[in-house]
C-alpha cells in the first residue's frame, strides 16, 4: 500500500451530456434521479475523491434540456452513498448566504461529512433575468459578492460550535449559550446578524471549490476556496501556479488542494481515440457551443495515465478534475481503464481510507472562528437553571 | 367500504421545539440524521399522509441573549427532504418556506425538483415569516437582520408580496406543459417563456426543470389573519390551523368553506388540518401518568420567565413567580399586546400569580387518552365539519409517533376512517386533491 501522500486526488463533472461540445443524449435522463444514481456509484466504484454536479438558473437558448437542482439530486442521493463526496455549483449571485450556507450545510449533515460547494456567479442574461435583472453585473462586482459570500458562509458555519448542544438535562440547557455566536457581519454586500440555525457542519465548514472557467468574474483565490480547479496548457504554467497558490495559503494559514481540468478521450489504442476524438469533433460542428476549460488528452488509459502521473510529480497538480467527454459512458469507461491505470501505479486508493471528503482530500477540518469568542448568552437565565 | 369520510393525518416533527421535551430521556437525538430517518419511516411505517416541518429563520433569543434551554437547531428542509425521500416511497414531504425571503425562480426549481426526486410527494407550506417569538412582528426584525435587510416588512405588504410570489411560482411550474418530454426528447416548442414583470418580481422563464409529476407540490396555508384565510382559499389544498375548540374550529371550516365558493373552487379543493398533540396509552390512567409526567419536563422556571419575559420585554429573571403579576408596559416594543392585555384582565379578575398566568403561555393542551378515545374525537370532528384530520405534533419524538401509529391508527382503521395500505404514490393521492391540469392543457381543450 503507498503512502496516501503520493497518491492524486481525482475528481469528476457529472453535469449535462458531458463535456465534448459535441455530446449529445437524451434530455429525459438528465431530469432523472436514476441516471445520477448511475453516474454517482460509478465513480464511487472508481474510488474518486468527489463528483461535482454543476448547474445554472435558465434553460439553454435552444431549450434542448432541463435539469434537475443539484442540491435535491445530491441529497437525495447521500443515504445510497457512502464515501464520494458530493459537490454542487450554486451561485452566489442574487443568493442569500444565510440559506446557501445552511443548505450546503444539511447536505453534510445528510452525507455524514461529504459536502462540498462551488460558490459560480451568474454570468448570463438568461439566468440574469430570472432573477428580476436585464443583464449580468459586471466582472468586478460578480466577483466582490462572491468572495464576501464565502466569507460570511465560513463565519455562519462557525457560529454554532462543534459543543455547542450539550442537552444537560440536570441544568436544563440544550445547548450551551456561549457556543453560539452573531457574527455580526457588515461588509460591502450583506449585512448578517447570525447565528445560523443549524448546527456545524460535520467537517466544520463544506468543501469550498473553485475552478477557472475562464470568467474573470468568478473569484479563483486559496483564500476562499479549499479546493482551487485550474487550467493550464504547459506542465511549467502549472507547477508556477501551484507554487503561488500554496505559498499564498500558507501565509494566510490555510491549506489549499491545487487541481487541473482534464478533458480525456480515451481509446484501446491511440489511433481508436484520436477516431473518437475526431467523431466528436464532427459533432460539434456547427453547434457554437464553447470548449470546455480544460486540457484535452486524447490516447489509451496508460498514455493518459503518463501525462497525469508526471504533472502529478512534478508537482504542477495535487491531482485531477476529469470532465468526461461524453456522460455516462466516458465516466464508466475512465472508472473502468484509468482508475485502474492509475491504482496499478500506487497513485490512486484501492478502497477509501476515510469517511469525509475533508479526510479523503487530507484537508484539515477547521476549528470555529469563534471558539473561545465572548459570546451574548443568557447568563441570568442559565443560573436560574438549576432546578426544574 | 364504507362511504365514512377518511381522516387525513400528518405530522410534525417540532424537534427540540418551543417545549423543552429534550429532557425526556427517550427523546431522539435532533443533531443525527437517522432521526430524520427514523421519523420518516415511521410515519410511512402508520401509513400517514405527509410529514410536515416548520422553518426557523433565527435562533430563539430575547435581548440579544440565547436561550440554552430551548434554542432550537434545524436542518435546512430543501436540502434534507430529498434525502428523506431515499428512505422512504410513499409518504409526502412538506416543508415550510418564506415568501417573504426567498427568490421564485430558485424556490420554483427547488420545490419541482424535490417533487422530481421524490416521485411526486413534494408539500410546500407558503409562510410569510413573522416573529421568532410566538406571535408578534417586533421580533421579525432580527430575521431580517439575517438577510441584510433593516426591517421586517409589515403585515400587509407580506401578504402582497406572498400572492404574487405564489402565483408566480405556479406560473414557473406551468412553463413546461406535461407533454414536453416524448421520448427521452424534449420538444422546445411544449417550453414557454412568461415574461413576468409586476410589483414584486420580474422573471423572464421558462423553468429550467420539468412540470412536476405532481403538476404543483401541494400547497399549505395556515394564516389566520383575514389575508391568511383569503390567500389560503385561492391557493392552498392544505389548511392548517391552530384550533383546540371545536366550535371554532367549525366556524373557521365554514368560514374556509365561503371563502372557497368565493374563489370558484369546490368544497373538496382543501383539507384543513389543525395542529394536535396526541397523548396515548392502552389505559386512560396511563395516558394521564404519561401527560403529567411531560408537563413536569417542560414548565421548569426558567422557561416560564424567559417566556414570560419574550412576550413582555419585562426582564422577569427576579420576579417571584408566587407573586402577583408586576407592573407591564404594554407599548414595550417587545410586547405582544393583546396577549398582556388578557394576563392583566386575568390576573385582576382571577386572582392568578405570575406562574399561574405562565403556564397557559406553553403549547395548547393536548389531547389525552386511550386510542378509542382518540379515534372517537378524530371522528367527532371530522363528522361534525370542523376538520378534515389533523396535523400530529408530537411532543416527544419518538414514543408519542410510536404510541400512535401502533394504537390510534389501528383503531381508525378497524372504524373504516384510515387508509389500510396508501393506494396511491403521490401525495396529492394521498390526500385526495386534484393534480392542477396544465393551463397549456387547458387552452388546447377549449380549441378543440
Amino acid at each position: 500500500m503507498s503512502n496516501p501522500s503520493e497518491q492524486l486526488i481525482l475528481s469528476a463533472a457529472i453535469g449535462g451530456f458531458g463535456a465534448h461540445p459535441g455530446a449529445n443524449g437524451a434530455a429525459q435522463r438528465l431530469t432523472e434521479v436514476d441516471y445520477y444514481r448511475r453516474l454517482i456509484t460509478a465513480a464511487e466504484r472508481g474510488r474518486l475523491d468527489f463528483v461535482l454536479l454543476n448547474d445554472a438558473r435558465a434553460t439553454p437558448d435552444d431549450r434542448r434540456f432541463g435539469r434537475l437542482d443539484a442540491l435535491a439530486v445530491l441529497s437525495r442521493l447521500a443515504p445510497e452513498t457512502h464515501y464520494i463526496g458530493l459537490a454542487l455549483s450554486k451561485p452566489t449571485t442574487y443568493s442569500e448566504p444565510f440559506h446557501v450556507s445552511r443548505e450546503v450545510a444539511t447536505l453534510d449533515f445528510v452525507s455524514a461529512g461529504r459536502a462540498a460547494w462551488n460558490p459560480t456567479t451568474i454570468a448570463s442574461d438568461a439566468e440574469a433575468r430570472n432573477f428580476g435583472q436585464d443583464a449580468v453585473l459586471p466582472d468586478e462586482q460578480r466577483r466582490a459578492i462572491g468572495e464576501e459570500f464565502v466569507a460570511i458562509s465560513r463565519k455562519l458555519w462557525d457560529s454554532w460550535e462543534d459543543d455547542a448542544v450539550i442537552a444537560d438535562r440536570e441544568r436544563g440547557l440544550y445547548i450551551d449559550p456561549h457556543k453560539l455566536h452573531h457574527i455580526n457581519h457588515a461588509g460591502e454586500f450583506f449585512r448578517i446578524r447570525g447565528p445560523q440555525i443549524t448546527y456545524r457542519p460535520p467537517q466544520g465548514h463544506v468543501v469550498v471549490i473553485q475552478i477557472d472557467q475562464g470568467d474573470p468574474g468568478e473569484p479563483l483565490s486559496s483564500a476562499v476556496a479549499d479546493v482551487l480547479v485550474l487550467h493550464h496548457t504547459t506542465r511549467d504554467a502549472a507547477r508556477q501556479a501551484y507554487l503561488l497558490h500554496n505559498e499564498a495559503a500558507a501565509k494566510a494559514g490555510r491549506v489549499v488542494r491545487v487541481l487541473q481540468s482534464i478533458l480525456p478521450i480515451l481509446g484501446d489504442s491511440e489511433d481508436q481515440a484520436r477516431a473518437y476524438a475526431a467523431v466528436l469533433d464532427a459533432n460539434a460542428q456547427g453547434r457554437n457551443i464553447q470548449a470546455p476549460h480544460a486540457r484535452r488528452l486524447v490516447g489509451t488509459a496508460a498514455q493518459v495515465a503518463d501525462q497525469l502521473e508526471e504533472w502529478f510529480t512534478l508537482r504542477a497538480a495535487d491531482g485531477f478534475h476529469l470532465l468526461p467527454a461524453l456522460l455516462p459512458d466516458g465516466l464508466e469507461q475512465l472508472v473502468g481503464t484509468l482508475v485502474p491505470e492509475l491504482q496499478r501505479r500506487g497513485l490512486l486508493r484501492r478502497e477509501y481510507s476515510g469517511r469525509t471528503l475533508r479526510e479523503h482530500l487530507r484537508l484539515p477540518r477547521p476549528l470555529s472562528q469563534y471558539i473561545g469568542a465572548p459570546s451574548e448568552a443568557h447568563t441570568a437565565y442559565e443560573q436560574t437553571g438549576v432546578h426544574a | 367500504m364504507s362511504a365514512k369520510q377518511q381522516i387525513h393525518i400528518g405530522v410534525f416533527l417540532q424537534g427540540v421545539g418551543h417545549t423543552i421535551a429534550w429532557r425526556h430521556p427517550d427523546h431522539a437525538k435532533f443533531t443525527e440524521f437517522e432521526t430524520y430517518v427514523r421519523f420518516a419511516q415511521l410515519a410511512e411505517r402508520g401509513l400517514l399522509d405527509f410529514i410536515f416541518f416548520g422553518e426557523g429563520l433565527v435562533v430563539r433569543e430575547h435581548r440579544d441573549r440565547f436561550f440554552g434551554s430551548i434554542v432550537n437547531g434545524r436542518p435546512d428542509t430543501i436540502a434534507l427532504l430529498p434525502a428523506l425521500a431515499a428512505v422512504t416511497s410513499h409518504v409526502g414531504l412538506a416543508a415550510t418556506i418564506s415568501s417573504t425571503y426567498n427568490q421564485p425562480y430558485e424556490l420554483a426549481r427547488q420545490l419541482a425538483s424535490i417533487d422530481h426526486v421524490s416521485n411526486g410527494r413534494a408539500a410546500w407550506n407558503v409562510v410569510t415569516t413573522f416573529s421568532n417569538s410566538a406571535a408578534k412582528d417586533a421580533g421579525g426584525d432580527q430575521v431580517a437582520f439575517n438577510f441584510s435587510k433593516e426591517k421586517h416588512l409589515e403585515h400587509a405588504t407580506r401578504y402582497d408580496r406572498a400572492r404574487e410570489f405564489v402565483a408566480l411560482i405556479k406560473q414557473l411550474w406551468d412553463t413546461w406543459e406535461d407533454e414536453a418530454v416524448v421520448d427521452g426528447q424534449i420538444d422546445p416548442q411544449r417550453i414557454h417563456e412568461i415574461e413576468h414583470r409586476a410589483k414584486w418580481f420580474a422573471v423572464r422563464g421558462p423553468l429550467d426543470v420539468p412540470r412536476p409529476p405532481q403538476g404543483h407540490p401541494v400547497i399549505i396555508q395556515a394564516g389566520q389573519s383575514d389575508d391568511g384565510r383569503d390567500l389560503a382559499a385561492r391557493i392552498a389544498d392544505v389548511i392548517f390551523s391552530p384550533f383546540r375548540n371545536i366550535e371554532e374550529a367549525q366556524s373557521h371550516y365554514a368560514d374556509i368553506q365561503a371563502r372557497l365558493v368565493r374563489y370558484d373552487r369546490p368544497a373538496d379543493a382543501v383539507r384543513v388540518l389543525p395542529g394536535l398533540a396526541v397523548i396515548t396509552a392502552p389505559t386512560e390512567a396511563e395516558a394521564q401518568e404519561k401527560a403529567a409526567y411531560y408537563r413536569s419536563l417542560m414548565l421548569t422556571d426558567v422557561v416560564r420567565r424567559y417566556l414570560l419575559g419574550e412576550q413582555s420585554g419585562l426582564d422577569f429573571t427576579n420576579v417571584d413567580l408566587d407573586g402577583p403579576l408586576p407592573e407591564l408596559d404594554i407599548t414595550h416594543p417587545d410586547a405582544n399586546g393583546p396577549l398582556i392585555e388578557r394576563w392583566k384582565e386575568q390576573a385582576r379578575t382571577q386572582n392568578l400569580t405570575v406562574r399561574q398566568i405562565a403556564d397557559q403561555i406553553l403549547p395548547r393542551a393536548p389531547l389525552i387518552g386511550t386510542p378509542a378515545q382518540v379515534a372517537d374525537h378524530f371522528e367527532h370532528w371530522v363528522d361534525s365539519r370542523a376538520s378534515d384530520g389533523f396535523l400530529l405534533t408530537p411532543t416527544v419524538f419518538p414514543n408519542d409517533l410510536e404510541d400512535f401509529v401502533d394504537l390510534v391508527v389501528p383503531e381508525l382503521q378497524s372504524r373504516g376512517r384510515f387508509r389500510t395500505a396508501y393506494t396511491g404514490t403521490t401525495l396529492r393521492e394521498h390526500l385526495g386533491v386534484a393534480r392542477p391540469v396544465s393551463p397549456w392543457a387547458r387552452e388546447a381543450a377549449l380549441v378543440e
